[in-house]
């Protein structure tokens, strides 16, 4: 035990500017965009001053695998902005706390786990859109597709980016719709068809928007917050929601049930359900979870809730890893680095 | 005359100073350091390529489900491939281009010597990313391609061969430095063709330069993740595997299982590398008279032009970062603008990362630059102790041998131990500066070596006649005259802190992101451009670096030059 | 090769200030006047099977100057460094004033130490060299600078005291080195090869210089050399060594005049090696020549043995006496070197070929040419004569 003792003080200099975790400090896992997090972490703090975040933000798969595999040892106090499918294989390990977050009344009776109390309250709902760069889609002579259908035309091979749903909570819920609107067996032929218009499958469900802005491809799948934002930032897009209806998950929050700060967690989860933060979700997204809230966004198309597919959450996380496990078997070979 | 009387022929031992204890016990804390920086987590990662799960051993299960899984073996055979194209490229270009700053008097040698050191102060992220602005479907030159896309062997071929370049032109320069100008004027003397020359002096003069550079740019290049990662796109290599493997999918045990796999041609080139670094110099005769070259219109101007062309790229690719970095959105508004420096919006830890980077490489500069020239020092002067001395000699070089990217898998595998007392340095800072000085210490070893041995070996038995304590030498005489040594390496430390990836990725906290990773994690999110200027700050904070440096030695030797001068 | 001993040394005429050190320590240090002040007992040092000392015993008186004599390999510097504490010994003790030193560290011994390298730290000034040593044993700081001053004024270089090392030449160096080596007023001097790496005429005045200084302070000194001149000018006694062995102990004059052994002939100076039989004790048959020698060897009639004699022991002949061991000669080719003439004498009637030096003094007065034939004598007394013979260097 000399030898720790004695490199103990020889990092005496390194540890002084490491900060210990203190009390009134919570660690939480997010897959939220990076473009949100300053503005929730704000909004909190402000509202409970004493108590600050430290974010772990990665890719929702990421993050999934991440605190599965830190299941003995969890490191996060709190989840928050993770799928709820991904939040419902972690109850299921029973790694989560149940906590009836003060206000919950005013949310929709749908977005929040039906157990009681509650093991996860949802944020917001996030959706699959599709990103279309006008101008080198003009430059190549394509149209825009209009539907799931019109992706695996044989024009736009090479011309498509979607996200690798191992890794991005976005591309899941694109597979997961795609099997449950046309069936397991129809849902993979389709994704085999697809394949094949493939360009690259991305690590994170944002980039593929962000590729398409940029026009390094002519269109990308993606969600409808990504979409929308780019647009705003002044790239050439145009915003489609594919006829047959989009997939969608809900952005939840939860807390750890081996956290050592549960004062404190159960205070963000408060404000994740308050007013407030219903705000700060709806600049984002389209459909918040408190009822009244939410206004269209400005590049996405009204109806938007009227367009999602009716998603069996329970479904899409009790399947989770024979999907994931059957999807690397077929396509990983296109996919990005990272998962 | 009796009066001393022969005691019985017992051995004698030598009582201790207080001296020889003081440094037995440095020798034995530096040993300690290397097993807590490489050795241990080295030897946890090797345990856990043949555990299970819950920490069984299942012994070679892991290994054979490694090459059962076919992506995974497909990811080998790329990698060795990749490894080779890249390897006898830049070992070729290097070549060339040394041979024209060392043997032809092409005009601005300098200029070209600073040129071709560019790439040391940039992550190799940064030649990804570029190439994907130069050869991307956007690019300024995707048309040079011929409709070959960029994404995949091309673009991984052309980023490694760029970030691998110095490395191979400073072992090949080397080499060609120490030629002896009798052999070539002998040969001249006897009429022997340019060609002949060249084929049986020049070359064989050089060969072992050119194995040890071989090995260290294949060695470099297969365990490089930062290139394949941006670039490589559905093309998987072992190095991108093994994160997927541990960052995506968490599997730990298969990552360990591609870390042995990666460490093996580390192993094996860090042996021949040994063996032509030896063999190299034993062809230096002291009697070597250097060569120096003679002009050659013909020749000096063709290598001119080529050496030219090898600068230029290297300088377009670092232009082209820069100018992506400074547009407002590529490639439909190319007004200049810094809002692609507003890290704090983006993926990656923002500002705060460059923050963590500059506080992490000042630590490693400072801290590693301490414990490394002093274990050197300890390491040479210590008088006898001789087998603790070769074991920790031989721990200052394993470094060598273990690519970054294993090093850091290691770590996690060890500091992230419940059972292990300094559990508690994992996600901190500590960490991430000791992962560091442990990945970079046998260069810096080696360099404070060097020094060490060009000074009076006598200094240390003076100072002990005139019963003058040990340290104080060391503060007083030893560390002054090695000054530029030490200043070396802390430019080294700092500049590969800024700018390694590899080693870090698996290390990071939210509360210690930096700002190499940031590149990272912002082009993954699709954020290019700002990946492309974080990348950019990271060059340009290691050029600084890298100046300052310069200036302070030459104004030290210019202060030294009293007691230099001859 | 062939070297007589100078008479004339050159003293130095550079050390301007008369300082008498005080060497109190030195006093008390002497319990009794007939003990040694270094006594060297059984000392072996082995490396692995290879013994670079063996068993060896020395004695040195205080304040003498000893040189330690030997070609490389020998054992001399392996001797030196046990003395100092820097490579200890297998076996066997060293006592310095009485004390037993045999397993002190370094720190703990009292000696100043020379390298051949200077050893001076290149970053601080002269000064700061010579009080470096005092610096730390926590001396104020006017006692410092006196005593610096002092050593420098000792050493002739007062005046350089500001300067860096790199500034002063080869010679000046090796002076401060040595002023800063007695700083500390040691008991014991150890020079390691002091001179070699000068050039020859600065060698030779610093062979004066430190000799001149030994005397002045007194101070007991163990020289190690392979280079003869310099262990014969300087010393007060003489250690030859050979294979880790003390071959001989001796004043310059002993080791050069009475060799006693045939490696120290050999190494010593120059010397023909005749090979013969024992035909008395005082007789010995050599090559067909019959020559009387002095020193009886105490071996049996016909007993083989060489004998050994230095060129310039070889006489010319004056008178017609048929003395014992004279010869007629016939003189080979005659190399001028400089202030005699080297010529290879072959004896008539015999096999017997003999290398002699005869200055131009003798060339001049009986006209020396080569193919001409002399008569020469070989003095009995300056035949050596060794059991072993040894292989022809």
């Amino acid at each position: 035990m000399r030898r720790f003792s004695t490199s103990a003080t020889l990092f005496g200099l390194a540890l002084a500017c490491a900060v210990p975790a203190a009390a009134g400090e919570l660690t939480v896992y997010t897959a939220l965009e990076a473009d949100q997090l300053k503005a929730y972490k704000e909004a909190f703090e402000a509202a409970n001053p004493g108590t600050t975040i430290n974010w772990v933000r990665d890719s929702t798969g990421i993050v999934t695998a991440k605190l599965l595999a830190e299941k003995d040892n969890p490191q996060a106090d709190v989840v928050l902005g993770l799928a709820a499918t991904s939040l419902m294989l972690l109850d299921k390990e029973g790694m989560l706390m149940g906590y009836e977050p003060k206000g919950i009344q005013a949310l929709t009776a749908t977005y929040r786990d039906p157990a009681n109390p509650p093991k996860w309250v949802g944020m917001d709902v996030w959706s699959s859109a599709l990103c279309f760069n006008t101008v080198e889609g003009g430059k190549k002579g394509l149209t825009a597709p209009q539907s799931w259908a019109d992706l695996i035309k044989p024009e736009y091979a090479g011309q498509i980016t979607m996200p690798n749903p191992a890794s991005s909570g976005t591309g899941y819920l694109m597979v997961s719709a795609w099997l449950q609107l046309m069936g397991e067996e129809k849902g993979w032929a389709y994704m085999d068809a697809l394949h094949n218009n493939i360009a690259a499958y991305t690590h994170s469900g944002s980039k593929p928007c962000k590729q398409a802005a940029a026009g390094e491809y002519t269109m990308g799948l993606s969600f409808e917050y990504r979409a929308n934002k780019s647009k705003q930032d002044g790239a050439p897009l145009d915003v489609i929601l594919p006829s047959e209806g989009v997939g969608w998950d809900m952005e939840a929050a939860s807390i750890l049930a081996t956290t050592k700060n549960v004062e404190d967690a159960k205070k963000l989860l408060d404000w994740s359900v308050s007013k407030e933060a219903n705000e700060l979700y709806a600049k984002s997204y389209a459909i918040v979870a408190m009822p009244g809230i939410a206004k269209p966004l400005e590049f996405v198309p009204a109806d938007i809730e009227q367009r999602l597919i009716k998603n069996d959450f329970a479904w899409a996380a009790a399947n989770r890893d024979r999907i994931l496990a059957e999807w690397s078997k077929r396509y990983d070979g296109k996919s990005e680095p990272k998962s | 005359m009796t009066a001393v009387a022969p005691t019985a022929l017992a051995p004698v031992r030598q009582k201790l100073s207080a001296d020889e204890v003081l440094m037995r016990i440095g020798v034995v804390l530096v040993g300690c350091f290397l097993l807590l920086a490489v050795v241990l987590p080295i030897w946890a990662l090797l345990k856990k390529a043949f555990e299970d799960k819950s920490g069984n051993f299942v012994g070679l299960a892991n290994i054979e489900q490694f090459f059962a899984t076919p992506s995974l073996a497909t990811s080998a055979m790329n990698s060795v491939f990749i490894a080779l194209v890249s390897t006898v490229l830049c070992v070729g270009l290097a070549f060339v281009y040394a041979y024209g700053l060392m043997r032809t008097c092409l005009p601005g040698r300098g200029f070209f010597r600073i040129v071709s050191q560019i790439p040391l102060l940039a992550p190799s992220l940064l030649p990804a990313i570029s190439l994907v602005y130069l050869f991307g479907n956007q690019g300024f030159a995707t048309w040079l391609l011929f409709g070959h896309s960029i994404y995949g062997p091309i673009g991984i071929v052309i980023g490694e061969v760029f970030w691998t370049f110095p490395h191979a032109l400073i072992i090949v320069t080397t080499a060609l430095a120490i030629a002896d100008a009798r052999h070539f004027e002998a040969a001249q003397s006897l009429k022997a063709s340019e060609w002949r020359i060249f084929m049986t002096v020049t070359l064989p003069g050089i060969r072992y330069g050119l194995i040890s550079a071989t090995f260290v740019v294949f060695v470099l290049v297969i365990t490089d993740f930062g290139v394949p990662k941006v670039i490589g796109e559905q093309y998987n290599v072992l190095a991108t595997d093994i994160y997927k493997q541990v960052i995506g999918q968490q599997n730990f045990q298969m990552g360990a299982v591609v870390g042995l796999v990666l460490l093996t041609p580390a192993v094996i080139a860090f042996f021949i590398d040994r063996i032509a670094q030896r063999r190299q110099t034993a062809l230096l005769s002291a009697r070597a008279v250097p060569l120096i070259p003679k002009p050659n219109k013909t020749v000096d101007w063709a290598f001119f032009a080529i050496c030219s062309v090898i600068a230029a790229m290297i300088i377009i690719v670092l232009a082209v970062a820069f100018i992506a970095s400074i547009a407002k959105f590529w490639p439909y508004d190319l007004t200049p603008s810094l809002k692609n420096y507003n890290f704090d919006m983006m993926d990656g830890g923002g500002w705060e990362s460059y923050r963590n980077s500059l506080t992490m490489s000042a630590l490693t500069a400072v801290i590693g630059t301490a414990v490394i020239f002093t274990g050197a020092y300890l390491l040479e002067k210590t008088t006898r102790f001789s087998a603790p001395r070769s074991i920790v000699r031989f721990l200052t070089l394993l470094p060598l041998a273990v690519p970054g990217l294993v090093l850091g898998l290691g770590f996690i595998f060890f500091f992230n131990d419940k059972d292990n007392p300094l559990n508690f340095i994992y996600g901190t800072m500590a960490i991430l500066v000791l992962c560091t000085i442990g990945h970079f210490y046998s260069v810096a070893h080696l360099t404070a070596t060097t020094a060490l041995k060009q000074i009076d070996p006598e200094f240390e038995t003076v100072s002990s006649s005139l019963k003058v304590p040990i340290y104080k030498t060391f503060l007083f005489v030893t560390l002054p005259v090695c000054l530029p040594a030490v200043l070396e390496i802390a430019m080294y430390l700092f500049v590969n802190a800024m700018t390694t990836v590899s080693a870090v990725v698996f290390l990071y906290s939210p509360k210690t992101t930096l700002a190499s990773i940031a590149v990272l994690n912002m082009d993954d999110a699709g954020d290019v451009a700002p990946a492309a200027a974080m990348a950019i700050m990271i060059f340009m904070t290691s050029a600084v670096v890298r100046i300052l440096y310069t200036i302070a030695t030459g104004s030290f030797l210019r202060r030294a030059q009293a007691w230099r001068r001859r | 090769m062939a070297v007589r001993i100078s008479a004339t040394r050159t003293f130095s005429s550079t050390c301007r200030a008369e300082v008498a050190l005080s060497r109190a320590k030195a006093e008390e240090a002497k319990p009794r006047p007939q003990q040694p002040y270094l006594s060297i007992r059984n000392l072996t040092k082995r490396f692995e099977k290879f013994a670079a000392l063996d068993n060896v015993d020395l004695d040195i008186a205080e304040g003498e100057f000893v040189s330690i004599l030997g070609p490389s390999g020998c054992g001399k510097t392996t001797l030196l460094r046990a003395v100092a504490g820097l490579d200890v010994q297998t076996s066997g003790t060293v006592h310095q004033a009485g004390r037993d030193i045999s397993n002190l560290p370094v720190s703990g011994r009292d000696f100043g130490i020379v390298f051949q390298s200077y050893a001076l730290f290149p970053n601080l000034t002269i000064a700061a060299n010579v009080g470096y040593g005092l610096t730390s044993a926590g001396y104020k700081r006017q006692e410092i600078e006196k005593r610096v001053t002092e050593l420098l004024n000792l050493v002739g270089l007062a005046d350089q005291a500001k300067k860096y090392p790199a500034q002063l030449s080869g010679g000046q160096q090796q002076r401060v080195a040595l002023a800063r080596a007695l700083a500390l007023s040691p008991g014991l001097l150890l020079l390691d090869e002091p001179l070699s790496a000068l050039d020859a005429r600065v060698r030779a005045r610093l062979r004066g210089e430190i000799r001149d200084l030994q005397r002045r302070l007194g101070i007991t000194t163990i020289m190690v050399t392979h280079d003869q001149e310099e262990a014969l000018t300087m010393s007060d006694r003489v250690v030859v060594m050979s294979k880790g062995r003390i071959e001989q102990i001796g004043t310059p004059d002993e080791i050069y005049g009475r060799p006693a052994s045939a490696f120290v002939a050999d190494f010593v100076g120059r010397m023909n090696f005749i090979p013969g039989n024992l035909l008395s004790d005082s007789m010995v048959e050599v090559k067909g020549a019959k020559l009387d020698f002095a020193e009886p060897v105490g071996l049996g009639r016909g007993s083989a043995v060489t004998v050994c004699i230095r060129p310039e022991d070889v006489v010319l002949h004056r008178g017609n006496g048929s003395d014992p061991n004279r010869l007629d000669a016939q003189i080979g080719v005659m190399e001028f070197v400089g202030n005699h003439f080297s010529t290879v004498l072959h004896a008539e009637n015999t096999n017997l070929n003999i290398s002699a030096d005869f200055s131009m003094n003798d060339v001049r007065e009986f006209g020396l040419a080569s193919g001409k034939t002399v008569p020469i004598r070989l003095p009995p007394d300056r035949l050596r004569v060794f059991p072993n013979p040894p292989s022809e260097a």
